[in-house]
Parts: C-alpha cells; structure tokens; sequence
C-alpha cells in the first residue's frame, strides 16, 4: 500500500498541489483522474520521488520514503515500475535493449532467461518480433508499449502509469487496459493509473482519485463514480448528453 | 555572484554523485569503449587535420621570420617542437575538442533529460549521474593523451615534411633543432594538462547537460554553456597549472 500524507507542491509561488492525502491499495487499479493541467503527472512524480515535495510526507508499506536520501531510496526505487507519459524510452537502445536494461542492472538471470523474460513481455503488449527496432522506429502506440514492458520486466510491486493508453486507438486501448489489471491482480502489485480514458476509468476503476485544480476533492470506485454528485467530476466524467445517458442506464 | 557559488556548488555535488555509489562494475567497461569510440576515435580525423595544418604553417612562419642570417636554421625545427607540445597539441587540441565533444555531451545528455530518460533511470533504482557521467569521464581521461601525442607527431611531422618542401630547412637542421634541449618533462607537463582539460571538458559538459530543463531549445543553449565554460576553465587551467609546473 502507498499512503500520501499531506502533500503540497508549488513551483515558484503556483500551488499544484494542495495538501493531498490517499492511499492506493495493492491489488487494485488506483486512478487518479483530472483535466490536463490538474496536477496528476506532478503529483505522481512526488509519489516516486522525481519532484521533493514541500510538505508531506510518502509511505510505500509503512516505509517513509520522503525521508530516505537517494542512496536509501534505491531499494524501493527497484520495486518500481513506470510508464512515462512520453514513453521516456531510452533512444540509443532497441525496443529489447530498453526492456533488458532493468533486468541487466537488478536481476541475476542469465543472458537467455533475461531474453525470455524480454520476449514474454513484448508478447504481453503484442509487439513480438519488434525486438530490434531502435524507439524513433515505432509509432507512439508502439512507443507506450515498449514502455508498459519494460516497467513490468522486473515484476514490479508498484505500478505507476501516466496515461497508458493515450494515443492508442481503442481495441489497443483495451489490450493495455487488461494487461494493466491482469499484472496487478497477478502479482498483487500497487497500482496507480492517470487516465483520461473514461472507459478504462468506469471498466476498471477499483480506486478513483478525482484531482481538481490541484486538490483531491473525491475518492471512490466505478460504481460510486455513477452516483456522484461533485459537480465538477461529473462534468469531467460524463460531459456530454452522450455519456450522460450511459450514467442512467448504467445507475438502473 | 551567488548563483556563481550555487552553480559551482551543484558542480561539484554531481561530481560526488557521478564517483559515489556507481552501478554493478561490470556494466562500466562495455559504457567506456564506446564513450571512447564516440569522444575519442571519432575526433581523430579533425585533430589530424588541425595537427597536420598547425605543424606546416608554424614552420613556414619561422622560417619567414629567420631571414636575417644571424638566427640558425635550426631554430625552425625547435620553435615547431615548442609550439606543437608546449601548447598546441595540448591546450589547442583541447578547446577545439571542448567544441566538439562538449557540446555533443551536453546535448546527448540534455536530451535525455528533457525526453524523461534519466529520470526512467532513476525510477529504477539507477544512479544516472554515475550511470552517464563516469564512463564519459574515463574515457576522455584515457584516450584524449593519446590524441594529444598524436597530435604531436602529426604536426612536427607535417612541420618537417613542408619545410623540407618548401626548401626553408634541410632534415638535418630540421632534427637538430627538434632535439635541442629537449627535455621530455615538456611532454609530460602537456599531458598532466591534458588530464586536467580532459576531466574540464567531459564533467562540464555533463553537467550542463545533466541540468537542462525545458525543451530542444534549452538543449541548445545548454549545449553553448557547456562549450563557453569549458573554453573558459580550460584557459583559466592552463593559466595555473603552467604557473605551477614550469616556473
Ligand atoms: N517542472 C515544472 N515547473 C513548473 N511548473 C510545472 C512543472 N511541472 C508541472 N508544472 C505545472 O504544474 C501543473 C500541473 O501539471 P501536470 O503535468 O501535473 O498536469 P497533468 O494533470 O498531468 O496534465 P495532463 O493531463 O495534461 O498531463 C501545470 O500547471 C504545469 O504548468
Ligand atoms: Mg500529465
């Protein structure tokens, strides 16, 4: 479990984030939903340890991670696993290399098992066959693939994925989403999810944070979602007649 | 001035950063032979041709400077020798290189930062300083001193070659002036300066790369600084350590 305590984050005198508190369970989908510009991708990057924050404080199973210096970090640091919302993968390497960079560093596999984890991976993103392909080689939805596999080859026990399947067209969408559940489910993994993507939001949302101008100003999962009455997040989730009528069908 | 310090202060915390705490050892020799492939064997071919040019045109230049009959013929070949390991062959070669290397390193390492690689790096656990930085710096430590005696050789060579040519100098006058007192501390006190220039232009660099923040446009002007400076503490360098070592 990941426990956010109070929270705050400003960057020179513009409040981002404003004494944000939650937990993100393991075993769970936790999203955090919000207009561009609200303050997920800052608010992830406080999480794992990107940005300090000014004020607060980060529990990954009860260890306070806030207070670590970088060396006592890196323990946890090797539980994680990220997915960059510009795929951040690395350009001088293949799609293989990329994914056996994390393995190369941490794991004690050798040479041909690391290689089949590598293959086991891409297979899961439906990239098999891609493994020597340099990044500036792939589409973006290729992209965000190879970057969901390398945050996975090590198994991670926290999962952070900013905006996973963006840029993807929705049969794809729907591939990552389930790969995204079945890995958490699998491995017991905490996950944490930013998404626009109203439909992996209300299929797989066991844990929603709603971040609104930088505040959290609404916790729940996809049912609880239909039922709401925070004006804004029903704006956000359901802001056209379209997706309104969905509610009521959904709600009855 | 005190962003000076700030500046110089978060210089020299990278720099702990970059030696501390370095990754698994074995994965350092692959990273270095081809930092040394990238910042050194691929700047042979300019420091040859600089090198070759160099070592012609400051023997033509003397021997049109010694027409007067009563200054030996042998002084084009010692002023050749002076001038190539004295202070081309390394200070030159050097900030030419900065030019070149530096502003490669910069950009390379600021586009990673701006495209969220390095922080990748650090989300897995990864020291990226000592991950990007280290093998760089020891690269450039071991191979720019042999590009530096390359230098050498190419220019005195091409010296020898174009003044014989020319008919300015006869071979034998040529290497009578190459060894007039010729010490071999000269050379030694070229390459400690290369060591240092080396370290200069590799850590600079990296740092104005490693602390870029925005996008392609900062890269560039990221790239600039870590020339600018690098230029500038490598004549401020050459300054001291010639004030320590010959005097
Ligand atoms: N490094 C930074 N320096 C200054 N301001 C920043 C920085 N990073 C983010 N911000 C500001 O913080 C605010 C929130 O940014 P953030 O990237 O978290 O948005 P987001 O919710 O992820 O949006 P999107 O859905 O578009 O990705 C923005 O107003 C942005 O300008
Ligand atoms: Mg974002």
């Amino acid at each position: 479990m990941i426990e956010v305590k109070n929270i705050s984050k400003s960057f020179a005198g513009n409040a981002v984030l404003k004494n944000i508190t939650t937990e993100f369970y393991p075993g769970k989908v936790n999203f955090i939903i919000g207009r561009s510009g609200s303050g997920k991708s800052v608010l992830t990057k406080c999480i794992v340890g990107l940005m300090e924050v000014d004020h607060g404080e980060i529990f990954f199973d009860k260890r306070n991670f806030t207070i670590l210096d970088r060396w006592d970090r890196k323990d946890i640091r090797q539980e994680m696993g990220m997915l960059f919302q510009g795929s951040a993968l690395f350009s001088s390497l293949t799609v293989e290399e990329n994914i056996l960079f994390p393995l190369q560093m941490f794991s004690s596999m050798s040479k041909s098992e690391m290689l089949d984890r590598v293959n086991t991976c891409l297979k899961r993103v439906n990239l098999e066959g891609k493994n020597h392909l340099y990044p500036s080689e792939l589409s973006g939805g290729m992209q965000k693939r190879t970057g969901i596999a390398r945050a996975i080859a090590l198994n991670p026990r926290y999962l952070f994925c900013d905006e996973p399947n963006s840029g993807l067209d929705p049969q794809t969408a729907i591939v990552i989403d389930n790969l995204i559940r079945e890995i958490t489910y699998e491995f017991n993994s905490t996950t944490v999810v930013i998404s626009h993507d109203m439909n992996s939001v209300l299929e797989t949302g066991d844990h929603i944070n709603f971040i609104y101008q930088g505040e959290l100003t609404w916790r729940g999962n996809k049912t609880e979602i239909l039922h709401t009455d925070n004006e804004a997040l029903n704006n956000f989730v359901f802001p056209s007649k379209f997706m309104q009528q969905i509610r009521e069908k959904l709600k009855g | 001035m005190s962003t000076v310090y700030y500046n110089i202060g978060k210089y020299f915390l990278l720099m702990v950063n970059t030696f501390t705490k370095p990754e698994k050892r074995r994965v350092y020799p692959k990273l270095i032979v081809q930092e040394i492939d990238k910042i050194g064997l691929q700047s042979l071919g300019i420091v040859a041709l600089l090198s070759l040019f160099m070592g012609a045109v400051v023997t033509l230049q003397t021997a049109s400077n010694i027409d007067s009959g009563w200054i030996p013929r042998w002084t084009i070949g010692f002023t050749t020798r002076q001038t190539m390991i004295l202070e081309f062959s390394s200070t030159i070669v050097c900030l030419i290189l900065s030019g070149k290397v530096g502003g490669n390193i910069a950009s390379e390492i600021g586009t990673m930062r701006i495209t969220e690689q390095i922080d990748a790096m650090e989300i897995m656990g990864i020291n990226s300083a000592s991950y990007l930085i280290l093998p760089k710096i020891v690269a450039a430590l071991f191979i720019f001193p042999f590009m530096v005696i390359l230098s050498m050789f190419i220019g005195i060579s091409a010296g020898a070659f174009v003044g014989y040519t020319a008919g300015v100098t006869s071979l034998n006058d040529f290497e009578y002036g190459l060894q007039y007192s010729f010490e071999l501390w000269q050379v030694s006190y070229s390459l400690i300066k290369t060591v240092f220039f080396s370290f200069i232009i590799t850590s600079v660099s990296s740092y104005h790369g490693y602390y870029t923040h925005g996008g392609p446009r900062e890269v560039g002007a990221s790239s600039t600084r870590a020339v600018v400076y690098s230029m500038v503490l490598i004549l401020i360098a050459n300054y001291i350590l010639t004030q320590l070592l010959l005097l």
